[in-house]
């Protein structure tokens, strides 16, 4: 034992050290970290709802496989209490990496109201675009849920009730993974968000 | 999604060394001879499989169920860094000619950063058990084959006519530029 | 030793890293954040500036405690030292620069394993005195921000035509998409060595040129 001890002090030693620094650390830092991931998921949220007064989140059970799984929708309501639409999450493969997104929808499931890029590590210049080009975002603005969204890659890119999203030049395959992230999500969600939409409107009527 | 998908991804569309980055520094030093390339590989992927499944099984049963994730980087360092000196152990126990061929590699993967990247890419994307597993062993076969292909130019060129400022780590590092080039007509193979 | 050769041994330890004997350009260290995160100026320097931290930290940490390392416990102690820096930089990001936490993203915890920080421990901070680790820390940490910089500078430039995200070419300038994917980062890092060799070998042979 007190060889053991006379080997190894200063590991435990430091181990001890070092675990209390890292457990100060993070204690004193958690709250702004997950402040920082809650107002990106907000600036979100407000972009694409930017007419609701405010935003509830719900928690539904989405069908995935054989299974469900339990998602997040949020539902915004107009300050009359009259739902304006539900965002919520769609995750998949992009041209190299994971691409998150909020899709939102009006409160029919008919038409987007549009998405925002939660995470997305695309090529740089080309595919990197989903985030910031406001003209790429901008096609999914009142485009109809059905039938599900194709990419063309040419065409009038101002012209947004369609279905047809052109893609960002030289990043086709990114911009067909954000339609077919889109879709795929929207199969699975549709029912429970409009099961949950036709409840929504109860409540918000008594208060 | 399929675990031939998250291979086939990992190996080659995400391949480490071209699109991520990883493991350049054995992938410039080791990669001089192709048999030396080949038992680096090997020894990479060897590892990589056991720490992908290692750190899964930490991170997710321990860490995540104690809120311990701000903890991951040193548990995961640690669990590779045991990783490796119980494989360094055990093959010279028991496996003479396999430590022979390739456990001089040994000591260097622990600072090998393709190792602790792909286990933390593998947090990242959310994968389940099964897919890190075959995550752990595709990004090490993917990384044997970059190495060896290096290896496999770098032979040549010691007989071409290198412009004297290029030699060495210069022109190792435009040929790198070059076969990543190549590497990425697998992008958005895997969608 | 005195006093004054300590801190002069410090000094000359903190140039030296700086640029003759710069941890990316003459030993080839730490080359992986080095090609990862140079496509723009702003995560380059982030990244250059949180290795800084780790490194001068470790080194502080391992000279404070070189005289009680045990050889096999020594590459242990040096591994646990910077992991629990690199955490703390990673959190540190996470909270007050969300942004660049996330451009920058697995390459900050890979700060772990880059060989540079390692040497150091093992090569200086073991065996000198705390204020020559220290500086060592300093030079080798900014030297690798230089370096960083440098690379990350024609690579933003040439591939978007901006500085630090601020515009510095005409907007006629088709940039170089090639400069911001990963063959770009091997292509400038590769002609960069090459021209900083060709430099040096032009100033070791003088009399020729004359």
């Amino acid at each position: 034992m007190r060889n053991f001890l006379k080997l190894s002090w200063l590991v435990l030693l430091c181990a001890f050290v070092f675990g209390l620094l890292l457990a100060t650390v993070y204690t004193s830092w958690q709250p702004r970290i997950e402040a920082n991931r809650i107002a990106k998921l907000n600036r979100g949220i407000r972009s694409i709802l930017a007419d609701a007064d405010s935003i509830r989140a719900d928690t539904l059970q989405v069908a995935a496989g054989e299974v469900t799984e339990p998602a997040v929708v949020y539902a915004g309501f107009s300050t009359a209490g009259e739902p304006v639409g539900f965002v919520f999450h769609a995750e998949g493969t992009g041209f190299q990496d994971r691409i998150e997104l909020l899709v939102g929808v009006d409160p029919a499931f008919e038409r987007y109201r549009g998405i925002a890029v939660l995470f997305a590590a695309e090529t740089p210049g080309f595919g990197d675009a989903i985030r910031d080009s406001a003209i790429f975002k901008s096609q999914f603005v009142g485009a109809p849920v059905d039938p599900p969204l194709s990419v063309i890659k040419a065409g009038d890119r101002t012209k947004t009730d369609d279905p047809e999203i052109v893609s960002i030049t030289g990043a086709t395959i990114t911009s067909v993974s954000v339609t077919t992230i889109i879709n795929r999500r929207v199969e699975t969600i549709r029912t429970p968000v409009q099961e949950m939409a036709r409840g929504a409107k109860a409540p918000a009527e008594g208060t | 999604m399929s675990l031939i998908v998250i291979f086939l991804s990992i190996a080659l569309v995400n391949n480490l060394v071209f699109m991520k980055f990883l493991g350049i520094c054995p992938y410039l030093g080791v990669s001089k001879k192709t048999d030396m390339a080949f038992g680096m590989g090997l020894a990479v992927t060897f590892v990589l499989t056991l720490s992908a499944t290692m750190t899964w099984i930490i991170n997710n049963l321990v860490l995540v169920p104690l809120n311990l994730e701000f903890t991951k980087y040193i548990a995961f360092i640690l669990v590779i860094a045991s990783m490796v000196q119980l494989v360094e152990m055990y093959l010279r126990k028991f496996y003479k000619a396999l430590y022979q061929s390739f456990g001089i590699f040994l000591p260097l993967i622990t600072t090998n950063c393709a190792i602790l990247g792909t286990c933390l890419f593998i947090d990242l994307w959310g994968y389940n058990f099964m897919e890190a597993v075959v995550a752990g062993f595709g990004g090490g076969l993917g990384f044997t084959l970059a190495i060896c292909i290096m290896a496999g130019i770098r032979e040549q060129l010691e007989l071409a006519d290198v412009p004297r400022a290029l030699e060495g780590a210069g022109i190792t590092l435009v040929t790198a530029g070059i076969l990543t080039l190549a590497f990425m007509g697998f992008s958005g193979m895997v969608r | 030793m005195s006093a004054r050769a300590t801190t002069s041994e410090a000094l000359t330890g903190f140039v030296k890293n700086l640029w003759a004997e710069n941890p990316v350009f003459r030993a080839l260290l730490g080359m992986c954040p080095t090609l990862a995160v140079t496509a723009a100026v702003k995560p380059a320097l982030t990244m250059g500036l949180a290795a800084t931290f780790v490194v001068v930290c470790a080194n502080t940490l391992v000279s404070i405690m070189r005289h009680a390392l045990t050889p096999h416990l020594r590459i242990l102690m040096f591994t646990l030292t910077i992991a629990v820096f690199v955490t703390i930089a990673d959190l540190f990001l996470k909270a007050f620069l969300p942004d660049m936490s996330e451009v920058l993203g697995p390459f900050v915890p890979l700060i772990i394993v880059n060989c540079m920080i390692i040497a150091r421990a093992e090569a200086c901070a073991s065996k000198k005195p705390l204020f020559t680790a220290v500086m060592d820390g300093f030079g080798i940490g900014f030297g690798f921000t230089i370096a960083l910089v440098m690379l990350a500078t024609i690579r933003e430039i040439l591939g978007g035509g901006t500085w630090f995200d601020f515009r510095v070419l005409p907007t006629w300038w088709v940039p170089w998409t090639i400069m911001k994917l990963p063959a770009g980062a091997f292509i400038t890092l590769g002609l960069m060595l090459a021209v900083i060799v060709h430099l040096q070998r032009r100033r070791q042979k003088p009399p020729q040129a004359a």
